[in-house]
C-alpha cells in the first residue's frame, strides 16, 4: 500500500514537474515574442529596487560606505524631484528654478532623516507583490502586503518611467501607507505655509524643521 | 490607535532606502524634468492626482491646545511608562497579550460585518476566533496568521459602519489622551465598547458575571493591559509622524482622515 501510493505520489509529481517546465517555457517564449508591459517592468524595477536597498543594508557596511552607497540606489530608484513637485502642488509654477532645487534638497533631506532610524532591521522584510495597474501614461501603481514583526500592512508604491534616463528607468514617487499617501499628507502640511507666505516661507519652515533635533 | 496601521509610512521604500543621515541630494532627474518643464507643454499638470482632503475642523484652536497636552502627556508621561512596561514586559509576551485582546474583540468585528452586510467576512471572522481560542490557546497565538483566507481581514468597527451607510464625518476632535476622531468615528468607538467584551461596563468572566459586579481592579487591570499591550506601537508611530511632519496638527488630522476612509472603503 505504502509503495504504491508513494509511487503514485511520485507520479503525480513528475506530472506537475513536467507540466510547471512546460508553463515556464511557454512564459519565456511569450516574454520573447513580446515586450514587457510597463506594468511589469514597473513591478519589476520596485522589487529590484527594494531588494538591493534591502541587501545594502543587511551587509552592514562602514558608515560612510553605506551613505555612498545609498546615494547611489536613492538616486536609482526614487524620483525626488516628482514626489517634491507634487507635494508643493500647483505653487510649484511660482517657484523659480533655484527655489526648486532648494525646496527639493530640504524636503528630501527631511524624509530621509525621518526614515532612516526606522531602517536598522536586520530582518529581509517580508512582502508579497500585488498586480500593478497602470495610473496613466508612464505612472503605474504597485500594491503590497508587507509583514514586519507579526503585524501586516498594505502599501501602495507608484512609480514613474524616467525617460530622459538612459535606459529608461521605473521610479519610485510617492509611497501610500495603509491610504496615507506621503504626497498628499505632505500637501496638506505644505498649503497652509504657501498660502501664508509662498516659496520662501516653505524654505524658511522646511529648514527649521531639519535645524530642530529630532524627538526620540 | 487609529494610527497604528500607518507605522509602515514608507518603513520598507522610502523607509528602507533612505538611511543615517544620508546626505540630501539632487537626483539627476532634476534636470530631466525642468527640461520637460521648460520644452514641452505641461507634462506637469498632475496636481489634481492628490486633491487635498478636507476636513471639518471648525474647533482647530481648541483643538490645537488639547494636541499640545497630549503631545506632553505621551512623551513626558506615557512613553516613559511604557519604557518601564517594557523592560518587564519582552516583545513576544506583549505580542501575545495584544493578539489576546485583539480576539476578545471579535464581536465588535462580527457585529460590524453583519451591520454592513459583509455575511461571507462575517463567517471568517468567525473562522479566526475559532481558531485562534481554540488553536491559539485562548488567542494569545494567532494561528489564523499561517491559514491564508484569514490571515489578513480587514478591521471592522462601528465608526465604519456608520460611514459605510452614508454618514459624514461631522468635525473632528481631539480627545484628551484617546487623540483624534471625527465625532462620527468617536460615536462608533462608544457605541463599540457595549458589544466588546474589553469595554468598560460589559465585562462578562466565567460564570455570566457582568461588569457592574466586576470588582474594580480587574476592570482596572485589563483596562490598562489592554491599553499597554498596543501603545509602544502607537507611541513610537506619534513620534515618528511628529518627526516627520511639519505640522505634525495637519499631518496627523489629515492622515487619520485618510487612514480612516481607506479602511472604510475596505
Amino acid at each position: 500500500m505504502v509503495i504504491r501510493s508513494l509511487f503514485q505520489e511520485s507520479a503525480a509529481m513528475s506530472l506537475a514537474r513536467l507540466l510547471r517546465s512546460t508553463l515556464t517555457l511557454s512564459a519565456l517564449l511569450a516574454a520573447l515574442a513580446s515586450p514587457a508591459a510597463p506594468v511589469d517592468e514597473a513591478r519589476a524595477a520596485l522589487g529590484n529596487g527594494i531588494d538591493e536597498v534591502s541587501a545594502a543594508l543587511r551587509e552592514r557596511p562602514k558608515q560612510d560606505d553605506l551613505i555612498a552607497q545609498l546615494d547611489t540606489l536613492v538616486e536609482k530608484h526614487f524620483a525626488f524631484t516628482t514626489t517634491t513637485r507634487l507635494a508643493v502642488g500647483p505653487a510649484w509654477r511660482d517657484f523659480s528654478p533655484v527655489q526648486r532645487k532648494q525646496v527639493e534638497h530640504l524636503f528630501s533631506k527631511l524624509v530621509i532623516r525621518t526614515y532612516a532610524d526606522r531602517i536598522a532591521g536586520d530582518t529581509a522584510p517580508d512582502i508579497t507583490y500585488g498586480a500593478p495597474t497602470e495610473l496613466k501614461a508612464g505612472r503605474v501603481e504597485v500594491p503590497t502586503v508587507i509583514r514586519i514583526a507579526n503585524n501586516t500592512y498594505s502599501i501602495i508604491y507608484r512609480l514613474e518611467l524616467d525617460s530622459g534616463a538612459v535606459p529608461p528607468r521605473w521610479r519610485v514617487y510617492d509611497v501610500v501607507a495603509e491610504g496615507v499617501s506621503l504626497i498628499a499628507n505632505y500637501r496638506g502640511q505644505f498649503e497652509p505655509i504657501l498660502r501664508k507666505s509662498g516659496a520662501e516661507g516653505l524654505l524658511e519652515t522646511l529648514s527649521a524643521k531639519i535645524a530642530e533635533p529630532s524627538a526620540r | 490607535m487609529n494610527y497604528h496601521r500607518l507605522l509602515a509610512l514608507a518603513s520598507l521604500a522610502l523607509g528602507v532606502a533612505l538611511a543615517q543621515n544620508a546626505r540630501a541630494q539632487i537626483p539627476s532627474s532634476a534636470r530631466v524634468i525642468d527640461e520637460r518643464t521648460g520644452a514641452a507643454p505641461d507634462l506637469t499638470d498632475d496636481y489634481g492626482d492628490y486633491a487635498s482632503v478636507s476636513v471639518s475642523d471648525p474647533l482647530e484652536g481648541f483643538n490645537r491646545v488639547i494636541f499640545k497636552f497630549n503631545d506632553v502627556a505621551y512623551t513626558r508621561v506615557l512613553r516613559p511608562m511604557v519604557k518601564s512596561y517594557e523592560r518587564v514586559i519582552s516583545p513576544p509576551v506583549n505580542q501575545a497579550i495584544g493578539n489576546f485582546y485583539d480576539n476578545l474583540r471579535y464581536p465588535v468585528r462580527l457585529v460590524n460585518c453583519v451591520l454592513q452586510g459583509k455575511f461571507t467576512r462575517a463567517g471568517l471572522e468567525t473562522k479566526k476566533f475559532a481558531v485562534n481560542t481554540l488553536g491559539g490557546l485562548g488567542g494569545f497565538i494567532r494561528q489564523s496568521d499561517t491559514i491564508p483566507d484569514i490571515a489578513k481581514l480587514p478591521r471592522e468597527d462601528l465608526g465604519q459602519t456608520l460611514g459605510f451607510y452614508g454618514v459624514p464625518h461631522g468635525p473632528y476632535l481631539i480627545i484628551p489622551i484617546f487623540g483624534g476622531f471625527s465625532l462620527r468615528d468617536l460615536g462608533g468607538r462608544l457605541g463599540d465598547t457595549v458589544v466588546s467584551p474589553t469595554g468598560w461596563e460589559y465585562i462578562r468572566i466565567g460564570n455570566h458575571k457582568w461588569a457592574g459586579e466586576l470588582e474594580w481592579e480587574w476592570q482596572t487591570a485589563i483596562t490598562v493591559t489592554d491599553t499597554l499591550s498596543t501603545m509602544p506601537a502607537v507611541l513610537d508611530l506619534y513620534i515618528q509622524m511628529k518627526n516627520a511632519a511639519i505640522d505634525p496638527y495637519v499631518s496627523l488630522r489629515d492622515g487619520n482622515r485618510r487612514y480612516r476612509d481607506a479602511e472604510t472603503a475596505r
